[in-house]
């Protein structure tokens, strides 16, 4: 199974992401995921709504025995400032517990965490209009990860994007 | 002095940076905390269930539903006029995990064509599975994601029709050696075998793995059928879209089967259903719904709220 992941990944490489097995162990991949720019302009200013531009995060993906089963586990290894990671780089996105199925592959989970870069979960509803229904689907409805990340997302969106923008600087370039 | 003043302002940041940064650490320890231990315990709750309970159980007397009923006269009144109906001679009782609806489904529909030899119905389910997985890739879903699944769904549907196209006695022989060429590969070839040889469905819906299989892509016609007809399926989802509800609730590998499922997967493979509801209600019951509703149901499945289980009729 995980062979044919990573045929798929060869010959239809998603946008922004790359992913491949560390060595011989193919239940152990890294991955890349590149900061989102966002398309859309937030009041006028482009750079406040793609605090993660220009970043590179690494992540690291461990498939279980029982793949595809029981869903792989993903962790950011390069920092980030985002509600819905915390400092040991665990991801709260539902289709990587309960919401998981077969059906799903690296590819789309990847993509699915980059519209959560693009895209915070901050405990409400996102702007659904800018994605297509498939990544809405997949991520919704969880409680943030980090509270106080969110909290301040949702209070004071500046200075949230301005901090997740330095710690891209700092950690991600 | 503008110059200090932005040391400061930029000194005044870094202070609040390292603040929140605190902050987080704080709180994220906790939460780290809690998301793996909801998910252990998800995972610790589906193991105690699977030590103390079978995937399928053995045939029991009906009398036996009063017992897991004792203090709920509701429920116990409407097994008794099951049992007083004598329409059926046994249930069978399906593990709680989430694939309940579909295992019944599945070992029911198997075990009729096993009782009955009927090869209309096996035909009829084959021709809706066969061009299932090109339909969902229409709908996005990647092939090879889903061709194992399919494969091990027709592959079971191709054994009972070797089954039933050989006579009684040759049957289950060659069954077994088209399993064993099929899975020649796999190193549970010889548990395959083993409940091949006793062909008995209920043996094979026992074994976790192969199960699964057939399981998930029940869950994948389901979901096909619905998005096929989304606009007379979408009126039962409240709160989610479409797409979330289809990948929380049909999809995912634990997500429990309610009335829209069941009426999905009973017009995808037409295979028609009676289901005995046993609901909380002070009288009557229990309430009879042959699902669709104009069908001649094949088997008959017993429903309790959040649960299913099979009920087998008198010959």
């Amino acid at each position: 199974m995980c062979e044919q992941e990573l045929k798929d990944l060869e010959a239809d490489p998603p946008a922004n992401c790359s992913a491949g097995p560390v060595g011989d162990d193919l239940f152990k991949w890294k991955a890349t995921i590149m900061g989102p720019v966002d398309k859309f302009f937030f009041y006028g200013d482009l750079r406040n709504c793609a605090p993660y531009d220009g970043g590179v995060f690494f992540l690291d993906i461990v498939f279980p025995q029982d793949y595809p089963f029981k869903p792989p586990s993903l962790k950011f290894q390069t920092k980030i400032y985002h509600c819905n990671v915390n400092d040991k780089g665990g991801i709260c996105l539902d289709i990587l517990k309960d919401s998981w199925s077969p059906a799903l592959t690296i590819s789309k989970v990847l993509l699915s965490v980059c519209s959560l870069l693009t895209d915070p979960n901050p405990g409400m509803r996102f702007r659904k209009e800018f994605f297509s229904e498939f990544f809405n689907a997949i991520f919704f409805s969880h409680d943030p990860l980090v509270a106080e990340i969110a909290k301040q997302y949702k209070t004071n969106r500046k200075e949230h994007d301005k901090i997740a923008a330095e710690w891209t600087r700092k950690y991600a370039t | 002095m503008s110059q200090n003043d932005e040391e400061k302002k930029e000194e005044v940041k870094e202070e609040k940076k390292e603040e929140i940064e605190e902050k987080k650490f704080d709180l994220t320890d906790e939460n780290d905390f809690l998301m793996s231990s909801s998910i252990n315990e998800m995972e610790m709750i589906r193991e105690e269930i699977g030590k103390s309970q079978p995937l399928v159980s053995d045939p029991k007397p009906l009398e036996h539903l009063l017992k897991e009923f004792n203090d709920h006269s509701n429920y116990r009144r409407q097994i008794e006029t099951l049992i007083t109906n004598k329409q059926h001679s046994a249930y069978r009782q399906l593990r709680a995990d989430g694939n309940c609806f579909y295992r019944a489904f599945l070992l029911g529909l198997f075990e009729t064509v096993e009782a009955t030899k009927n090869e209309q119905i096996l035909e009829t389910v084959t021709k809706n599975v066969v061009t299932s997985n090109d339909r969902l890739v229409k709908f996005g879903y990647e092939q090879f994601a889903l061709s194992e699944f399919y494969e091990s769904f027709m592959d079971e549907l191709a054994l009972y029709q070797s089954i039933l196209s050989s006579d009684d006695s040759s049957g289950v022989n060659i069954a077994e050696s088209t399993a064993v060429q099929k899975l020649s590969d796999e190193s549970h070839v010889e548990l395959f075998v083993l409940c091949r040889s006793l062909n008995e469905a209920k043996v094979f819906f026992n074994l976790k793995k192969q199960s699964n299989y057939l399981i998930f892509w029940a869950r994948m016609l389901t979901s096909l059928q619905m998005q096929e007809n989304e606009k007379h399926f979408s009126q039962f989802v409240q709160g989610k879209t479409f797409r979330e509800f289809l990948q929380t609730d049909v999809e995912a590998v634990h997500a429990e089967a309610d009335h829209p499922q069941f009426c999905a997967l009973s017009m995808a493979i037409e295979v028609p259903v009676r289901v005995f509801c046993l609901e909380n209600v002070e009288t009557g019951g229990p309430q009879v719904v042959t699902i669709p509703e104009n069908g001649q149901p094949l088997f008959d499945l017993l429903y309790r709220p959040g649960h299913y289980d099979i009920l087998y009729r008198k010959s």
